[in-house]
């Protein structure tokens, strides 16, 4: 979560820089290869009775390779993943990149960028591409400056230096990213077929074979994203779904489809990555005229898609024409594109298109001409628009499991993004014991850590936010993402120890208000996430949990929200109570809530923060007071009353309760009881948690 | 016969109302497009005269009519486009993808 600028050299400072070399001049002399002395007698040989004129030896000039592709870097704790789009097949004239950044074990995305217009200056020894790039957050250094040197068909690809400046032209960081693929992604793919289906699963078509707009040649859906300049990488996994999974009427529901989905798709996770399923199936629910359709539109959406042969099986070259269309056209939505004529639906809107020849429209709907037009017009390919995006759109947009369907918008920084590897040993939930709060009810986060290796982990047990080791971020129903900035910090030491597999520490923390405020101040839902910083830098994530806030309905509960909802009243309810007249006003808000409303559940977390405030010892500085100090001793009948009701009440989440029993029986014991701080006791034991 | 309507782009929670010469014979809240396939919702309608004239109304926006002969264009797709609704006719069936 503390992630920095990685586009500015400050960041970067006394970590690892790659040198700089000077390599246009070591490969300047390579392209231009003399013939040598050996090659000329060989040809005054037999070659000499063929050539009668004598032969001048002159220089063989060798071909450059082309410098588009995929390039990967790193910096300090930063990676960078870059796409140079200027040569090869249909150049887009872009540069872009994707922000990783690595700690300990788990690495996450930071931000990509786009460069729209660069300037490209290619000499004999090396290419340059300059331009000022459009970033998902706010970079210090925009401008992107990308050298790489020219070489030879004889030999390897050069690495790519990329250098940031700022707009004013200072000099930001630099990284050096070695070449690692032509294609500009890679994506797995696994195509599973169902048990029912009639026909073959579609293999590759000639579009030599019908009337077309471009050269003959054979095509599979790998070859077609290859043209694009996308690579998908078959998984080689390939099961027969049996149709049962579709229920008693043979047909799915994208419900259906989503299930095995998640049952036969071997790289299926519910997060980001670039992973696809495609389904060959016989029948959707929708009938036969639905040829086939991106299901997955529920949790982390596109990671499936489904066509189904009962419309376009068989194995004649319009069938098969068909086929291609229809696998690589699903496929497309999966990466977040849109139907041709559907463009200003997407997120920001772009113009439509409907006149595209590409695998995203429908031949039959194609203006002027219809289905017979578009085929003998259609090249089999994306429009340039759709390329752009397949190669250049950023991370989140385009990566299946990522942006919603049709969400194209950075949303800036993303701080709720998944970690796209994580090796960190450890496994941290958050969840909350319930389904809703009351609008002004403390949102309580339980917190559990544990390890997810066999020989276990040592960790710290700082799970509270307010010792700073874990960070929580919540986002509003209006989608303002806001980190959790507790009210006071704990500055704390090492609290270390193994937690063994099957083993799990617990804490819970109130985190309806900070220093930001109130945090849950408006009925909707929310999405929350935490982060657990590890002892070896890891940052174990959490998944993403709902926190839904209910309206008040009734006027006592519009009375209550009124009451628990201020800035007293949630310091109050941070610090577990206080004697300070500063929050008079909080305290008043929750006499009125115990009076005017005692057997509300709600009225339970006054009794709980009452109840933790009575049992201690109280001082205040006082000014008149000679010593300056006044101490409020403990009020443990008081205490012993409130936390008793409240640790009975039910309203309290496992890990409170226990941490309310265990106050129990403190107070219990201070006032001498030690009957009932046994039975207090029992009560704990009984509640097998492993607590902080 | 029947008459096939397809709701296709432009739904968005939308409460539409479908007539045949006069008489109601769909109404429902809630309709949106699936952009993934240009799908809202459908319905068939068993017809008795060779000549209809189909009427659908979205609540508070836009609304067309056209006359259908139902043997010859027994499929119509509603399309709503930058606020205007389209019915198409067609003789077969559109597929969806």
């Amino acid at each position: 979560m503390s992630q920095r600028d990685p586009t500015d050299s400050e960041e970067s400072a006394g970590q690892f820089f790659f040198e700089k070399s000077d390599a246009s001049a070591v490969y300047s002399e390579a392209e231009v290869v003399e013939p040598t002395l050996a090659a000329e007698t060989e040809i005054e040989g037999e070659a000499a009775a063929l050539f009668p004129i004598p032969i001048v030896p002159g220089p063989i000039t060798l071909a450059k390779r082309p410098v588009s592709g995929r390039y990967n870097g790193t910096l300090g704790t930063f990676q960078l993943e870059l796409r140079v789009d200027i040569d090869r097949t249909r150049p887009m004239n872009r540069l872009s990149g994707d922000f990783f950044q690595v700690s300990g074990g788990t690495t996450s995305y930071v931000g990509s960028f786009i460069v729209n217009t660069p300037t490209i200056t290619v000499t004999t020894t090396q290419v340059v591409a300059r331009g000022l790039g459009v970033y998902t957050f706010s970079a210090g250094a925009p401008v992107v400056e990308v050298t790489i040197p020219r070489r030879t068909v004889l030999q390897a690809q050069a690495p790519a230096t990329v250098r940031f400046f700022t707009t004013g032209g200072a000099a930001g960081a630099t990284y050096t990213c070695a070449f690692v693929s032509m294609y500009f992604r890679t994506v797995r793919l696994e195509i599973d077929r169902t048990s029912n289906i009639t026909t073959p699963v579609f293999n590759s078509y000639n579009t030599g074979a019908l009337p077309s707009g471009g050269a003959a040649r054979s095509l599979s859906v790998v070859a077609a994203y290859g043209e694009a300049g996308i690579e998908m990488m078959p998984t080689g996994a390939s099961d027969v779904v049996n149709v049962s999974e579709a229920g008693a009427n043979t047909s799915w529901s994208d419900a259906e489809l989503h299930a095995s989905m998640q049952r036969h798709f071997s790289l299926w996770r519910d997060l980001p990555q670039w992973a696809v399923w495609l389904l060959v199936a016989q029948n959707h629910d929708l009938g036969g005229g639905l040829y086939g359709i991106m299901f997955d539109q529920q949790g982390k959406q596109r990671q499936g898609c489904a066509v189904f042969h009962y419309g376009i099986g068989g194995t004649t070259a319009d069938k098969q024409r068909l086929q291609l269309y229809t696998y690589v056209h699903e496929l497309g939505h999966c990466f977040n594109l849109l139907h041709s004529w559907q463009k200003s639906y997407a997120t920001p809107p772009v113009p439509n298109r409907p006149s595209a020849l590409s695998w995203m429209n429908y031949p039959w709907n194609y203006p002027g001409g219809g289905a017979a037009t578009f085929w003998a017009r259609f090249a089999f390919q994306f429009d340039n628009e759709e390329i752009i995006h397949l190669r250049h759109a950023f991370r989140n947009n385009i990566v299946m499991g990522g942006s919603d369907f049709a969400v194209g918008a950075g949303l800036g920084r993303e701080v709720l993004a998944d970690p796209v590897r994580d090796e960190s040993g450890l496994m941290f939930n958050i969840s909350t014991h319930k389904k809703s709060f009351a609008l002004g009810e403390p949102v309580v986060l339980e917190l559990a850590l544990s390890s997810t290796q066999p020989k276990g982990r040592r960790v710290h047990t700082w799970l509270h936010p307010n010792c700073g080791m874990v960070k929580v971020v919540i986002q509003k129903p209006s989608g303002a993402v806001v980190a959790y900035d507790p009210l006071i910090d704990h500055l704390v030491g090492d609290r270390d120890g193994m937690v063994s597999i099957g083993d799990v520490i617990h804490d819970s923390a109130y985190i309806g208000f900070g220093k930001g405020g109130l945090y849950f101040d408006q009925p909707g839902n929310y999405l929350v996430r935490a982060v657990y910083a590890a002892l070896d830098g890891s940052q174990a994530m959490s998944d993403i949990i709902r926190v839904r806030v209910r309206y008040p309905v009734t006027a006592a509960e519009e009375e209550l929200a009124d009451l628990f909802m201020g800035e007293d009243q949630g310091t109050l309810l941070a610090l577990l109570g206080s004697d300070s007249e500063a929050l008079d006003s909080g305290n008043a808000a929750f006499d009125e809530v115990l009076a005017k409303y005692p057997k509300h559940a709600m009225a339970n977390y006054v009794r709980l923060m009452r109840g933790f405030n009575a049992g201690r010892a109280f001082k205040t500085v006082i000014e008149e007071n000679e010593n300056r100090l006044m101490v409020r001793a403990p009020k443990l009948e008081e205490s012993e009353k409130l936390l008793a009701a409240a640790a009975e009440s039910g309203v309290l989440d496992p890990v409170t309760t226990r941490q309310t029993l265990t106050a129990l029986a403190s107070v219990q014991i201070n006032a001498g009881n030690e009957k009932a701080a046994a039975l207090t006791a029992n009560k704990l034991t009984a509640m097998a948690i492993r607590t902080v | 016969m029947n008459l096939h309507i397809k709701l296709r782009d432009g739904f968005r929670n939308d409460t539409v109302t479908m007539r045949v010469n006069g008489d109601e014979v769909y109404h429902k809240s809630g309709v949106s497009t699936r952009l993934a396939i240009s799908y809202a919702d459908a319905v068939d309608i068993p017809i008795e005269e060779p000549v209809v004239t189909l009427e659908v109304a979205v609540q508070g926006g836009p609304s067309e009519s056209a006359e259908v002969r139902v043997r010859r264009t027994p499929f119509v797709e509603v399309w709503v486009q930058d606020g205007v609704m389209e019915l198409r006719r067609s003789d077969e069936e559109t597929p969806l993808l």
